[in-house]
């Protein structure tokens, strides 16, 4: 009985803390997703790209977290910069097509560069805070996964703050539904979607930065998260924030239970692509998610 | 020719010299229009749907260029600098704020928010507190009390009052304000043009003010244009115009004669005054 | 006289070979062809490189149904030619049908499992369908290589398709094979192209509301499109299976995906021959890489598929923001330039 309450008691709260590393995936996606109203495909690439930066300042180069993690943010912020001038810059205003192959395109690349610079290892990375764990009678919580939970509830917070209470995410919000109106009210339409995407690839960034830590180490197999970002965001209706929290907590939680119950069913492996079989459903009977916003096509 | 109504060229804000705007490369929407307006002017622009009234507006906006067209021939000065093909955002930086036709309200943005879209222009990033909205609320106090809602849901009328005070916030120099009676009873269009005179002489803003409702714009404003088919076809101070039989004719709704057929209205031949 | 081809009617119009170019291009080619095997000097491996172009060529030009001529994107290629050897393979090895017969059913298959994940692209949202068929990737990744079908599928070992040609004859046989595809599927697609359903395609591809309004039946051509595509597709899957004798998961990644749209950018999307163009070019290039640059440089080798996933990356990316219909068509416009230079004049 005990032996069944704490193991349900685990299910849970693994699923809702690998959701959380999730919904800053999915966040990402809502973000890039809400002003340019495009899927962002290359999401999974650019967070592994974020854990490999970690693992450079922290793990090759040998500086202490405290410093390798703001380092990384900042190359982070520069490379988004870049790659949204030198690519996604061409392509603003042109059809949805070109852009989902673009960022698909973007995402090859970006891997053929990590493999050039760090081959198709799995490196280990540093434990930041050793084997702490939160401990309650059988049940253990590890710190860093409670520190990654802290950090993306609290970037989902800022998130919905600065939407609602920033100018500038008025703004971001305003361009998402209207150029025509955003431009009259001196809004540019270029900046907006580059602020949208930089603002985007970091987070994918932070995701994968977190998640590499959560699962303890760093590889190409974390280009996972962009697909897995993908159920969390479809559900949660690809423009809202909090539903691609809600979203990615699902999948988190549809994950762990399926690993528990499904894979010896269907397979190992099976709980990575249940949470696809979820998201075509959905997409079958709720197109526009449960929080996304349903708008009329106009020729 | 209509310089000639106003003596000074530096009391003038705006001046377009015979523009003619394309939209695609090819197809001409105005073929030529010259208008100047006053320094905390209000002028007036009618005509029928489709003669390139919104056309003239988004010219001096820059707003043309989001719909593929171009100022191809003439040119417009706004405060003595040529501004004709200006990106929209520096025009409105510089004081050249457009309130759309059709009330673009941003409908899932709330009313607060919509008003903090007016801030943007002036470099304003931070969280803007209750103070910097005071003034579109002491037009509109309405807007005060619907501050919470979505814009989608509030009535035809309040989103009116909502683009013209986010607007606000941009601190025109020169208001372009498109068709904003269309669709609003004949009470909300009076309280609205009531407002737009008050901006005019509290503010000190010079205003274009295009509207089918020629009755209520000749009324505010200081001086009309009638265009048609891209042209302006005739020009005058309002209390001038009315005397004019085709203006009563076409636009004031009035005849000599009462009620006539549409039959014998079409024959009647506008003596239109070329530029 | 006039300086110029000029089309005179509608039937000429509609030719199925338009232009001289054309016609003197197929007529030279045809017989080099034809002969490849014998041109090649008995070399195997020149001969795989030819007959890996008429797979991928097949392959794509399964995707320029979808992507070229209705505008509607397939992240699963991989997947799909995966459905097609493996269900080819399959087939073979549960029932006595021949072949040829079993090549059919086998592209069938993949038709039906592409019209199944194309049907979200009748919602009108293109990230739909990019992101149901991304699925189809995953899933049959899963399938293929999860330990627990291995009975069925081999796992990571894949299957052996037994010999369907005299080992001796083996590298003629499946390029004749391949060759005969991919004329096949060239001609069918020409023929789409000029027909109802493929106009219908190239409206839906222009501007899928306007073309509802129009009175075309969207969905189905939508629906056509990935069936008729998933087919050749599939059909492309079968050839790799016979020409490879041993399918197995690794063969049908997401970089197959990367491959097949590198190579139809790069040829021109929903030229008909934009997939030959693209593939002749491309393979080569790839697999030139992989035969000198380890000559030159020995320790290049691990960042050989690295360097083909940047250069991909980079055809695709470039190509798209200069000119997305195709290298061919940066070429004419710069050979245009050039020609007239230096009188520009107003381009559009
Ligand atoms: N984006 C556009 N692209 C092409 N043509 C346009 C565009 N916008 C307007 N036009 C054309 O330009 C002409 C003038 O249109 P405009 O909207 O300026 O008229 P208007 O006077 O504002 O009419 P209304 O009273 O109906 O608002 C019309 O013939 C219209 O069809
Ligand atoms: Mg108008």
């Amino acid at each position: 009985m005990i032996q069944q309450l704490l193991l349900q008691l685990n299910l849970l709260s693994t699923g809702l803390l690998l959701g959380l590393m999730y919904s800053l995936a999915a966040m990402s996606l809502a973000i890039i997703f809400k002003t340019t109203k495009v899927v962002n495909f290359s999401q999974g690439m650019l967070a592994t790209l974020g854990a490999y930066l970690l693992l450079l300042y922290s793990g090759q180069l040998g500086l202490h977290p405290a410093i390798g993690a703001p380092l990384s943010l900042l190359s982070g912020v520069a490379l988004a910069l870049l790659i949204e001038r030198v690519i996604l810059r061409q392509f603003i205003g042109e059809p949805i097509l070109s852009l989902i192959i673009v960022t698909l395109s973007l995402a090859s690349l970006l891997r053929g560069i990590v493999m050039i610079g760090w081959g198709t290892n799995f490196f280990p990375v540093p434990r930041i805070f050793g084997t702490v764990a939160l401990r309650v009678e059988g049940f253990a919580i590890p710190f860093e996964y409670a520190v990654g939970a802290a950090i993306a509830v609290s970037y989902m917070v800022a998130l919905a703050l600065f939407y609602r209470k920033f100018v500038m995410g008025a703004a971001l919000r305003a361009v998402s539904e209207d150029h025509m109106a955003a431009t009259a009210m001196g809004i540019s339409v270029k900046t907006a979607q580059a602020f949208a995407w930089v603002l985007g690839i970091v987070s994918s960034m932070v995701g994968g930065m977190l998640l590499s830590s959560h699962i303890g180490g760093v590889g190409l197999s974390l280009e996972y998260l962009g697909v897995i970002a993908l159920p969390a965001v479809i559900l949660g209706g690809l423009d809202s924030i909090p539903g691609a929290v809600v979203g990615g907590i699902f999948v988190g939680l549809a994950e762990v239970y399926s690993t528990y119950y499904l894979d010896e069913v269907f397979g190992g492996g099976f709980s990575r692509v249940f949470p696809l079989i979820v998201m075509l459903l959905i997409m079958l009977v709720k197109p526009y998610g449960l929080w996304g916003t349903e708008r009329i096509e106009r020729v | 020719m209509n310089s000639a109504v106003f003596s000074q060229a530096s009391s003038q804000i705006l001046l377009l010299n015979n523009i003619e705007v394309v939209y695609d490369k090819y197809s001409l929407a105005v073929k030529g229009i010259s208008l100047n307006v006053e320094k905390g002017g209000i002028v007036g622009l009618v005509g029928p749907n489709g003669a390139g009234k919104s056309t003239t507006l988004k010219s001096i906006s820059g707003l043309i260029k989001i719909e593929r067209g171009e100022v191809r021939r003439g040119t417009i000065e706004f405060e003595g600098r040529r501004i004709e093909n200006s990106d929209p955002e520096k025009l409105s930086k510089m004081g050249i704020v457009h309130v759309l036709e059709g009330r673009k309200v941003f409908s899932e943005l709330t009313v607060e928010e919509n008003l903090m879209t007016g801030l943007y222009s002036g470099g304003r990033r931070l969280p803007p507190g209750q103070s910097d909205f005071d003034l579109v609320y002491s037009y509109f106090p309405r807007l005060k009390e619907l501050r919470r809602l979505r814009a989608g849901y509030i009535s035809g009328g309040e989103q009116q009052m909502l683009v013209i005070g986010r607007a606000l916030l941009m601190r025109p120099k020169l208001l372009l304000l498109d068709e904003p009676s269309l669709g609003l009873a004949p009470r909300v269009v009076t309280s609205i043009f009531k407002t737009v005179t008050q901006l005019r002489d509290n503010e000190g803003i010079s205003i274009i003010l295009a509207d089918q409702n020629a009755r209520t714009v000749m009324s505010v404003s200081d001086y009309v244009y009638v265009i048609e088919n891209g042209r302006v076809a005739m020009a005058g101070r309002p209390h001038e115009l009315a005397q004019k039989e085709e203006m009563k004719e076409f636009y004031l709704g009035l005849s000599r004669e009462g009620e006539r057929s549409y039959a014998v209205v079409k024959h009647w031949k506008i003596r239109r005054r070329w530029v | 006289m006039p300086c110029g081809e000029f089309k005179r009617s509608y039937f000429e119009l509609m030719g199925l070979l338009k232009w001289r170019t054309h016609k003197v291009a197929l007529v030279m080619s045809l017989p080099v062809l034809m002969a490849f095997p014998i041109l090649s000097g008995g070399n195997v491996y020149v001969l795989s490189v030819a007959t890996l172009i008429l797979i991928n060529a097949t392959a794509i030009q399964g995707l320029n149904v979808i992507l070229g001529l209705t505008g509607q994107i397939s992240l699963a290629q991989g997947a799909m030619m995966a459905i097609g050897a493996y269900s080819f393979a399959l087939i073979l090895k549960f029932s006595p049908v021949p072949w040829p017969v079993a090549m059919i059913f086998a592209a069938l298959v993949t038709a039906l499992v592409g019209m199944l994940f194309g049907s979200p692209a009748i919602r009108i949202k293109l990230f739909f369908v990019a992101i149901s068929t991304l699925a189809l990737q995953f899933f049959v990744e899963f399938l293929i290589s999860t330990p627990k079908y291995s009975d069925v599928f081999g796992g990571s070992h894949g299957i052996h398709i037994r010999g369907i040609f005299p080992t001796e004859h083996h590298s003629v046989y499946t390029f004749y094979l391949a060759l005969s595809v991919a004329a096949l599927a060239t001609l069918a697609v020409a023929n789409l192209a000029r027909s109802s359903v493929g106009r219908a395609m190239k409206a839906v591809r222009d501007n899928d509301v306007a073309a509802q309004i129009l009175g075309i039946d969207v969905p189905k051509a939508k629906l056509a499109a990935f069936g008729i595509g998933s087919f050749f597709i599939g059909l492309a899957g079968v050839v790799w299976g016979i020409w490879i004798t041993q399918i197995n998961p690794e063969q049908f990644t997401l970089d197959t995906t990367l491959d097949h749209y590198a190579m139809l950018i790069f040829g021109g999307l929903g030229r008909v021959w934009g997939p030959w163009v693209g593939a002749a070019i491309i393979v080569p290039l790839i697999e030139s890489l992989k035969l000198y640059l380890p000559a030159i440089y020995p320790a290049i080798g691990v960042y050989l598929a690295p360097l083909k996933l940047i250069i991909l990356s980079v055809i695709i990316i470039t190509l798209l923001a200069a000119e997305p219909r195709g290298a061919l068509e940066l070429m004419r416009k710069i050979k245009e330039y050039f020609r007239i230079w230096p009188y520009g004049y107003e381009r559009h």
